[in-house]
Protein backbone atom coordinates (compact mmCIF):
# COMPACT_ATOMS: atom_id res chain seq x y z
CA UNK A 1 0.00 0.00 0.00
CA UNK A 2 1.59 3.29 -0.72
CA UNK A 3 1.57 6.34 1.98
CA UNK A 4 0.56 9.08 0.63
CA UNK A 5 2.73 11.94 1.66
CA UNK A 6 1.09 15.48 3.14
CA UNK A 7 1.41 17.77 0.36
CA UNK A 8 2.55 20.75 2.14
CA UNK A 9 2.22 23.66 -0.43
CA UNK A 10 1.28 24.39 -4.03
CA UNK A 11 5.08 23.64 -5.28
CA UNK A 12 4.59 20.34 -3.95
CA UNK A 13 1.51 19.85 -5.20
CA UNK A 14 2.13 20.59 -8.72
CA UNK A 15 5.61 18.71 -8.49
CA UNK A 16 3.52 15.70 -7.36
CA UNK A 17 1.35 16.55 -10.46
CA UNK A 18 4.01 16.71 -13.09
CA UNK A 19 5.77 13.37 -11.68
CA UNK A 20 3.01 11.10 -11.95
CA UNK A 21 2.35 12.70 -15.64
CA UNK A 22 5.69 11.81 -16.51
CA UNK A 23 5.70 8.68 -15.41
CA UNK A 24 3.73 7.29 -18.38
CA UNK A 25 0.92 8.05 -20.95
CA UNK A 26 -2.12 7.95 -18.95
CA UNK A 27 -5.71 8.01 -19.92
CA UNK A 28 -7.88 10.77 -18.03
CA UNK A 29 -9.65 8.16 -16.22
CA UNK A 30 -6.37 6.44 -14.85
CA UNK A 31 -4.69 10.25 -14.19
CA UNK A 32 -7.70 10.98 -12.06
CA UNK A 33 -7.33 6.88 -10.31
CA UNK A 34 -3.87 7.87 -9.34
CA UNK A 35 -4.22 11.37 -8.19
CA UNK A 36 -7.03 9.99 -6.29
CA UNK A 37 -4.58 7.65 -4.55
CA UNK A 38 -2.24 10.06 -3.97
CA UNK A 39 -4.31 12.25 -1.92
CA UNK A 40 -5.55 14.72 -4.28
CA UNK A 41 -9.23 15.08 -5.55
CA UNK A 42 -8.85 16.26 -9.13
CA UNK A 43 -12.21 17.75 -9.19
CA UNK A 44 -11.55 20.03 -6.26
CA UNK A 45 -8.18 20.56 -7.75
CA UNK A 46 -9.87 21.80 -10.74
CA UNK A 47 -12.46 23.99 -8.93
CA UNK A 48 -9.84 25.62 -6.45
CA UNK A 49 -7.64 26.59 -9.59
CA UNK A 50 -10.51 27.94 -11.60
CA UNK A 51 -11.46 30.49 -8.32
CA UNK A 52 -7.66 31.58 -8.02
CA UNK A 53 -7.87 31.90 -11.90
CA UNK A 54 -11.23 34.07 -11.37
CA UNK A 55 -10.06 35.68 -8.40
CA UNK A 56 -6.69 37.18 -9.82
CA UNK A 57 -8.67 37.98 -13.05
CA UNK A 58 -11.03 39.85 -11.40
CA UNK A 59 -8.25 41.94 -9.43
CA UNK A 60 -5.53 42.00 -12.58
CA UNK A 61 -5.86 45.88 -13.33
CA UNK A 62 -5.52 44.18 -17.05
CA UNK A 63 -9.13 42.79 -16.73
CA UNK A 64 -10.93 44.19 -19.90
CA UNK A 65 -14.10 44.54 -17.12
CA UNK A 66 -11.65 46.67 -14.90
CA UNK A 67 -9.82 49.05 -17.69
CA UNK A 68 -12.98 49.71 -18.97
CA UNK A 69 -14.60 50.70 -15.73
CA UNK A 70 -10.84 52.51 -14.90
CA UNK A 71 -11.09 54.59 -18.27
CA UNK A 72 -15.07 55.36 -18.21
CA UNK A 73 -14.17 57.07 -14.92
CA UNK A 74 -11.35 58.83 -16.17
CA UNK A 75 -12.91 60.33 -19.12
CA UNK A 76 -16.34 61.12 -17.94
CA UNK A 77 -14.62 63.29 -15.81
CA UNK A 78 -13.22 65.09 -19.05
CA UNK A 79 -16.44 65.12 -20.92
CA UNK A 80 -17.68 66.94 -17.25
CA UNK A 81 -15.10 69.23 -16.92
CA UNK A 82 -15.72 69.98 -20.66
CA UNK A 83 -19.06 70.57 -19.78
CA UNK A 84 -18.45 73.06 -17.29
CA UNK A 85 -16.15 74.83 -19.72
CA UNK A 86 -19.33 75.43 -21.99
CA UNK A 87 -20.72 78.40 -20.20
CA UNK A 88 -22.13 80.05 -22.82
CA UNK A 89 -25.54 79.95 -24.43
CA UNK A 90 -25.01 79.62 -28.12
CA UNK A 91 -27.47 80.23 -30.53
CA UNK A 92 -28.31 76.54 -33.08
CA UNK A 93 -26.31 78.97 -35.96
CA UNK A 94 -23.47 79.35 -33.40
CA UNK A 95 -23.29 75.40 -32.16
CA UNK A 96 -23.51 74.36 -36.11
CA UNK A 97 -20.91 76.79 -36.95
CA UNK A 98 -18.61 75.84 -34.04
CA UNK A 99 -19.53 71.87 -35.25
CA UNK A 100 -18.28 72.86 -38.98
CA UNK A 101 -15.09 74.83 -37.25
CA UNK A 102 -14.07 72.08 -35.01
CA UNK A 103 -14.43 69.65 -38.00
CA UNK A 104 -12.22 71.92 -40.42
CA UNK A 105 -9.25 71.78 -37.59
CA UNK A 106 -9.40 68.28 -37.15
CA UNK A 107 -7.10 65.97 -38.86
CA UNK A 108 -8.83 63.79 -42.07
CA UNK A 109 -9.12 60.61 -41.20
CA UNK A 110 -11.17 61.57 -38.27
CA UNK A 111 -13.30 64.59 -40.37
CA UNK A 112 -14.13 61.74 -42.51
CA UNK A 113 -15.68 60.10 -39.72
CA UNK A 114 -17.92 63.65 -38.85
CA UNK A 115 -19.27 64.44 -41.84
CA UNK A 116 -22.11 66.80 -41.16
CA UNK A 117 -24.51 65.02 -43.44
CA UNK A 118 -26.75 62.77 -41.75
CA UNK A 119 -29.97 61.98 -42.20
CA UNK A 120 -31.41 63.54 -38.88
CA UNK A 121 -28.66 65.89 -38.86
CA UNK A 122 -31.01 69.12 -39.12
CA UNK A 123 -33.94 67.76 -36.89
CA UNK A 124 -31.48 67.69 -34.33
CA UNK A 125 -32.41 69.70 -31.15
CA UNK A 126 -30.39 72.41 -30.20
CA UNK A 127 -29.58 69.99 -26.84
CA UNK A 128 -27.96 67.39 -29.30
CA UNK A 129 -26.50 69.45 -31.38
CA UNK A 130 -24.30 70.91 -28.24
CA UNK A 131 -23.89 67.53 -27.01
CA UNK A 132 -22.09 66.52 -30.26
CA UNK A 133 -19.79 69.85 -30.09
CA UNK A 134 -19.05 68.61 -26.55
CA UNK A 135 -18.53 64.89 -27.77
CA UNK A 136 -15.76 66.80 -31.20
CA UNK A 137 -14.13 68.81 -28.45
CA UNK A 138 -13.28 65.97 -25.94
CA UNK A 139 -12.16 63.75 -29.11
CA UNK A 140 -10.06 66.50 -30.71
CA UNK A 141 -8.28 67.48 -27.27
CA UNK A 142 -7.79 63.44 -26.40
CA UNK A 143 -4.15 63.66 -26.99
CA UNK A 144 -3.90 67.24 -26.11
CA UNK A 145 -0.60 67.80 -23.63
CA UNK A 146 -3.27 68.88 -20.86
CA UNK A 147 -5.94 65.92 -21.34
CA UNK A 148 -4.66 63.81 -18.42
CA UNK A 149 -6.15 66.57 -15.59
CA UNK B 1 -31.09 36.55 -46.87
CA UNK B 2 -31.88 39.04 -44.47
CA UNK B 3 -32.04 36.28 -42.22
CA UNK B 4 -28.60 35.17 -42.64
CA UNK B 5 -27.50 38.86 -41.82
CA UNK B 6 -29.62 38.50 -38.89
CA UNK B 7 -27.75 35.12 -37.74
CA UNK B 8 -24.36 36.65 -38.00
CA UNK B 9 -25.00 39.89 -36.26
CA UNK B 10 -26.33 37.94 -33.41
CA UNK B 11 -23.17 35.31 -33.85
CA UNK B 12 -20.99 38.73 -33.24
CA UNK B 13 -22.58 39.31 -30.37
CA UNK B 14 -22.34 35.94 -29.09
CA UNK B 15 -19.16 35.38 -30.14
CA UNK B 16 -17.62 39.09 -28.24
CA UNK B 17 -20.05 37.59 -24.86
CA UNK B 18 -17.41 34.23 -25.02
CA UNK B 19 -14.60 36.28 -25.88
CA UNK B 20 -14.67 38.38 -23.03
CA UNK B 21 -15.24 35.03 -20.46
CA UNK B 22 -19.05 36.34 -19.61
CA UNK B 23 -20.92 33.04 -18.50
CA UNK B 24 -23.80 34.97 -16.36
CA UNK B 25 -26.24 37.27 -17.49
CA UNK B 26 -25.46 39.32 -14.60
CA UNK B 27 -21.94 40.19 -15.99
CA UNK B 28 -23.59 41.36 -19.11
CA UNK B 29 -22.80 45.07 -18.17
CA UNK B 30 -23.09 46.91 -21.68
CA UNK B 31 -21.45 50.08 -20.23
CA UNK B 32 -18.23 48.17 -19.62
CA UNK B 33 -18.75 46.13 -23.22
CA UNK B 34 -19.09 49.44 -25.00
CA UNK B 35 -15.78 51.09 -23.29
CA UNK B 36 -14.38 47.62 -24.39
CA UNK B 37 -15.07 48.20 -27.95
CA UNK B 38 -14.12 52.07 -27.47
CA UNK B 39 -17.36 54.08 -27.00
CA UNK B 40 -18.02 55.84 -23.64
CA UNK B 41 -21.69 55.53 -22.68
CA UNK B 42 -23.33 58.87 -21.32
CA UNK B 43 -26.72 59.56 -20.36
CA UNK B 44 -28.79 63.22 -21.39
CA UNK B 45 -28.06 65.71 -24.05
CA UNK B 46 -30.10 64.24 -26.22
CA UNK B 47 -33.94 64.69 -26.95
CA UNK B 48 -34.09 64.51 -30.61
CA UNK B 49 -33.64 60.38 -31.05
CA UNK B 50 -33.77 56.98 -28.34
CA UNK B 51 -30.05 56.67 -28.70
CA UNK B 52 -27.06 57.66 -30.93
CA UNK B 53 -23.68 56.63 -31.44
CA UNK B 54 -21.05 59.03 -32.63
CA UNK B 55 -18.22 57.08 -33.95
CA UNK B 56 -14.90 58.39 -34.37
CA UNK B 57 -11.37 56.13 -34.46
CA UNK B 58 -10.18 57.49 -31.33
CA UNK B 59 -13.28 57.28 -29.22
CA UNK B 60 -16.76 57.20 -29.26
CA UNK B 61 -20.17 58.12 -27.98
CA UNK B 62 -23.34 56.37 -27.03
CA UNK B 63 -25.98 58.85 -26.01
CA UNK B 64 -29.01 57.50 -24.29
CA UNK B 65 -31.99 59.41 -23.99
CA UNK B 66 -32.25 60.01 -20.26
CA UNK B 67 -36.59 59.88 -20.82
CA UNK B 68 -36.11 56.85 -20.86
CA UNK B 69 -37.19 54.82 -17.81
CA UNK B 70 -36.69 51.33 -17.95
CA UNK B 71 -33.36 49.48 -17.44
CA UNK B 72 -34.00 46.42 -20.35
CA UNK B 73 -34.30 49.73 -22.89
CA UNK B 74 -31.23 51.60 -21.75
CA UNK B 75 -29.80 48.50 -21.80
CA UNK B 76 -31.04 47.73 -25.38
CA UNK B 77 -30.65 50.82 -26.73
CA UNK B 78 -26.94 50.36 -25.62
CA UNK B 79 -26.14 47.32 -26.91
CA UNK B 80 -28.11 48.20 -30.45
CA UNK B 81 -25.34 51.08 -30.87
CA UNK B 82 -22.49 48.81 -29.99
CA UNK B 83 -23.90 46.68 -32.63
CA UNK B 84 -23.55 49.89 -35.55
CA UNK B 85 -19.92 50.15 -34.15
CA UNK B 86 -19.18 46.36 -34.00
CA UNK B 87 -20.42 45.19 -37.48
CA UNK B 88 -21.28 48.88 -39.49
CA UNK B 89 -17.50 49.83 -40.07
CA UNK B 90 -18.47 51.72 -43.27
CA UNK B 91 -21.56 53.39 -41.54
CA UNK B 92 -22.78 56.98 -41.80
CA UNK B 93 -20.70 58.76 -39.50
CA UNK B 94 -23.56 60.35 -37.14
CA UNK B 95 -25.73 57.20 -35.70
CA UNK B 96 -28.59 58.49 -34.47
CA UNK B 97 -32.00 56.03 -33.57
CA UNK B 98 -34.82 56.88 -33.26
CA UNK B 99 -37.54 55.12 -30.93
CA UNK B 100 -38.53 53.10 -33.92
CA UNK B 101 -35.11 51.77 -34.95
CA UNK B 102 -34.65 50.34 -31.50
CA UNK B 103 -37.50 48.09 -31.08
CA UNK B 104 -37.34 44.96 -32.03
CA UNK B 105 -40.14 44.44 -33.91
CA UNK B 106 -40.24 48.29 -35.71
CA UNK B 107 -37.16 48.54 -37.98
CA UNK B 108 -37.47 48.38 -41.57
CA UNK B 109 -33.70 49.50 -42.02
CA UNK B 110 -31.44 46.57 -43.06
CA UNK B 111 -28.65 47.86 -40.44
CA UNK B 112 -31.34 48.50 -37.74
CA UNK B 113 -32.71 45.23 -37.87
CA UNK B 114 -28.56 44.10 -37.68
CA UNK B 115 -28.23 45.80 -34.61
CA UNK B 116 -31.22 44.64 -33.22
CA UNK B 117 -30.23 41.15 -34.11
CA UNK B 118 -26.74 41.80 -32.32
CA UNK B 119 -28.52 43.54 -29.36
CA UNK B 120 -30.24 40.38 -28.76
CA UNK B 121 -27.52 38.06 -28.99
CA UNK B 122 -25.32 40.54 -26.25
CA UNK B 123 -28.17 40.85 -24.12
CA UNK B 124 -29.72 37.55 -24.26
CA UNK B 125 -27.08 34.99 -25.13
CA UNK B 126 -28.41 31.38 -26.54
CA UNK B 127 -26.58 29.02 -24.46
CA UNK B 128 -27.85 31.34 -21.78
CA UNK B 129 -31.01 31.97 -22.82
CA UNK B 130 -32.27 28.59 -24.49
CA UNK B 131 -32.01 26.51 -21.65
CA UNK B 132 -34.44 27.75 -19.52
CA UNK B 133 -36.65 28.19 -22.61
CA UNK B 134 -36.37 24.38 -23.63
CA UNK B 135 -37.28 22.97 -19.82
CA UNK B 136 -39.89 24.85 -19.04
CA UNK B 137 -44.12 25.12 -20.64
CA UNK B 138 -44.57 28.33 -22.35
CA UNK B 139 -46.25 31.39 -19.68
CA UNK B 140 -45.50 35.25 -19.81
CA UNK B 141 -44.62 34.13 -16.33
CA UNK B 142 -41.49 32.53 -17.57
CA UNK B 143 -40.84 35.50 -19.81
CA UNK B 144 -40.95 37.67 -17.21
CA UNK B 145 -38.60 35.58 -15.24
CA UNK B 146 -36.17 36.02 -17.86
CA UNK B 147 -36.59 39.44 -18.65
CA UNK B 148 -35.49 40.16 -15.18
CA UNK B 149 -32.92 37.82 -15.08
CA UNK B 150 -31.29 39.26 -18.37
CA UNK B 151 -32.31 42.90 -17.49
CA UNK B 152 -34.15 43.35 -20.58
CA UNK B 153 -37.54 44.71 -21.25
CA UNK B 154 -40.83 41.94 -21.71
CA UNK B 155 -41.37 42.42 -24.84
CA UNK B 156 -37.53 41.83 -25.76
CA UNK B 157 -37.04 38.94 -23.66
CA UNK B 158 -40.54 37.49 -25.63
CA UNK B 159 -39.23 38.15 -28.95
CA UNK B 160 -36.57 35.58 -27.63
CA UNK B 161 -38.21 33.23 -26.03
CA UNK B 162 -40.12 32.55 -29.66
CA UNK B 163 -37.03 32.27 -31.20
CA UNK B 164 -35.97 29.03 -29.06
CA UNK B 165 -39.48 28.08 -27.88
CA UNK B 166 -40.02 24.12 -29.04
CA UNK B 167 -43.98 24.22 -28.63
CA UNK B 168 -46.21 25.75 -31.30
CA UNK B 169 -46.10 29.59 -30.02
CA UNK B 170 -46.88 33.35 -31.12
CA UNK B 171 -46.39 36.03 -29.34
CA UNK B 172 -48.73 39.07 -29.91
CA UNK B 173 -48.31 42.90 -29.31
CA UNK B 174 -51.83 44.70 -29.33
CA UNK B 175 -52.19 48.24 -29.23
CA UNK B 176 -55.26 50.52 -28.37
CA UNK B 177 -57.29 47.10 -29.61
CA UNK B 178 -55.35 46.44 -32.94
CA UNK B 179 -52.60 43.49 -33.39
CA UNK B 180 -49.19 45.46 -34.16
CA UNK B 181 -47.08 42.98 -34.22
CA UNK B 182 -46.53 39.25 -33.88
CA UNK B 183 -43.85 36.78 -34.39
CA UNK B 184 -44.49 32.78 -34.35
CA UNK B 185 -42.36 29.47 -33.55
CA UNK B 186 -41.50 28.41 -37.32
CA UNK B 187 -44.40 25.53 -36.62
CA UNK B 188 -47.23 27.72 -35.21
CA UNK B 189 -48.59 27.08 -38.88
CA UNK B 190 -51.45 29.80 -38.68
CA UNK B 191 -50.79 33.80 -39.37
CA UNK B 192 -52.97 36.71 -37.56
CA UNK B 193 -54.11 39.63 -39.49
CA UNK B 194 -51.84 42.42 -39.39
CA UNK B 195 -53.50 45.40 -38.28
CA UNK B 196 -56.29 43.29 -37.33
CA UNK B 197 -59.16 44.22 -34.36
CA UNK B 198 -58.22 41.64 -31.82
CA UNK B 199 -61.17 39.84 -31.09
CA UNK B 200 -63.87 39.98 -28.54
CA UNK B 201 -63.54 36.20 -27.42
CA UNK B 202 -59.77 37.01 -26.85
CA UNK B 203 -58.69 37.66 -23.19
CA UNK B 204 -56.27 40.94 -24.24
CA UNK B 205 -59.94 42.37 -25.48
CA UNK B 206 -61.07 42.31 -21.65
CA UNK B 207 -57.82 43.92 -20.83
CA UNK B 208 -58.58 46.74 -23.65
CA UNK B 209 -61.51 47.27 -21.89
CA UNK B 210 -60.32 47.69 -18.61
CA UNK B 211 -61.48 44.58 -17.09
CA UNK B 212 -58.98 42.07 -14.59
CA UNK B 213 -58.75 38.92 -16.46
CA UNK B 214 -57.15 35.51 -14.67
CA UNK B 215 -53.38 35.36 -14.71
CA UNK B 216 -51.45 32.64 -16.58
CA UNK B 217 -52.22 30.61 -19.48
CA UNK B 218 -56.50 29.87 -20.10
CA UNK B 219 -58.37 28.44 -22.90
CA UNK B 220 -60.05 30.47 -25.90
CA UNK B 221 -61.65 29.37 -28.96
CA UNK B 222 -58.86 29.28 -31.71
CA UNK B 223 -60.40 31.51 -33.71
CA UNK B 224 -60.55 34.18 -31.05
CA UNK B 225 -56.58 34.62 -32.54
CA UNK B 226 -56.07 32.83 -35.75
CA UNK B 227 -58.37 31.82 -38.32
CA UNK B 228 -58.08 29.64 -41.66
CA UNK B 229 -60.35 26.88 -43.55
CA UNK B 230 -57.80 24.15 -42.03
CA UNK B 231 -58.80 25.06 -37.96
CA UNK B 232 -61.28 22.86 -36.75
CA UNK B 233 -64.02 25.75 -35.67
CA UNK B 234 -64.47 23.85 -32.09
CA UNK B 235 -60.72 23.83 -31.37
CA UNK B 236 -59.39 26.08 -28.75
CA UNK B 237 -55.97 27.04 -28.09
CA UNK B 238 -54.59 28.58 -25.18
CA UNK B 239 -53.20 32.40 -24.47
CA UNK B 240 -51.89 34.24 -21.54
CA UNK B 241 -52.25 37.94 -22.16
CA UNK B 242 -50.89 41.14 -19.80
CA UNK B 243 -51.78 44.59 -19.93
CA UNK B 244 -48.72 47.56 -20.64
CA UNK B 245 -50.52 50.53 -19.86
CA UNK B 246 -47.73 52.73 -19.89
CA UNK B 247 -47.67 51.88 -23.80
CA UNK B 248 -51.29 51.25 -24.39
CA UNK B 249 -50.93 48.11 -25.30
CA UNK B 250 -51.10 44.24 -24.49
CA UNK B 251 -48.41 41.61 -24.94
CA UNK B 252 -50.22 38.26 -25.04
CA UNK B 253 -48.58 34.81 -25.58
CA UNK B 254 -50.68 31.90 -27.65
CA UNK B 255 -50.14 28.41 -27.37
CA UNK B 256 -51.18 25.77 -29.79
CA UNK B 257 -50.99 22.52 -26.89
CA UNK B 258 -53.24 20.27 -29.49
CA UNK B 259 -53.89 19.17 -32.28
CA UNK B 260 -56.33 21.92 -33.88
CA UNK B 261 -55.82 21.71 -37.64
CA UNK B 262 -58.96 20.23 -39.61
CA UNK B 263 -58.06 16.36 -40.99
CA UNK B 264 -59.35 15.97 -44.77
CA UNK B 265 -61.65 13.27 -42.78
CA UNK B 266 -61.75 16.20 -39.48
CA UNK B 267 -65.15 15.79 -37.38
CA UNK B 268 -65.51 19.38 -38.14
CA UNK B 269 -65.58 19.21 -41.80
CA UNK B 270 -69.32 19.36 -41.66
CA UNK B 271 -69.56 22.49 -39.99
CA UNK B 272 -72.16 25.01 -40.91
CA UNK B 273 -72.02 28.33 -40.29
CA UNK B 274 -74.66 28.25 -37.84
CA UNK B 275 -72.64 25.85 -36.04
CA UNK B 276 -69.63 27.91 -36.11
CA UNK B 277 -71.82 31.03 -34.43
CA UNK B 278 -73.31 28.50 -31.90
CA UNK B 279 -69.83 27.39 -31.20
CA UNK B 280 -68.63 31.30 -30.50
CA UNK B 281 -71.82 31.52 -28.25
CA UNK B 282 -71.23 28.03 -25.82
CA UNK B 283 -67.94 29.58 -25.56
CA UNK B 284 -69.08 33.19 -24.02
CA UNK B 285 -71.26 30.71 -22.08
CA UNK B 286 -68.14 28.89 -20.87
CA UNK B 287 -66.67 31.68 -20.07
CA UNK B 288 -69.15 32.89 -17.92
CA UNK B 289 -69.69 29.86 -16.08
CA UNK B 290 -65.68 30.00 -15.85
CA UNK B 291 -65.59 33.51 -13.41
Amino acid sequence: MTETKPIRNAADLFQRIHRLSGEAEWSESELRELLLQEGIDPSSLLESVRTSVRTLLRESPYYWRNRAAALRSKLKSRVFAAQRRQTQKLSRKEILDNIKTTLARMPPDLTQEFSVEHRNFEACSDEDLESILLELDCIENLDAPNANE
Amino acid sequence: MESVRKAMAEQRAEDLILALGITDPNDIDVEDIAMNQGALVLEGGLTGAEARLTASPKLSFIRINSGIREVGRKRFGVAHEIGHLVLHKERSPLEICTHNDIVLFHSSNEKEIEANSFAAGLLMPGRMFEPPCRSSSPSLDLVGQLAAKFQVTATASCTRYIEFCPHRCCMVISTRGKIRYHRRTADFGYFLQPSGDVRPMSYASELFAGESIPSGMRSVPAEAWIEGTSIASSKRILEHSVSMPSYESVLSLLWIDQDIDRKVTGEDEGDTEEEVSNARWSWSRDRREER
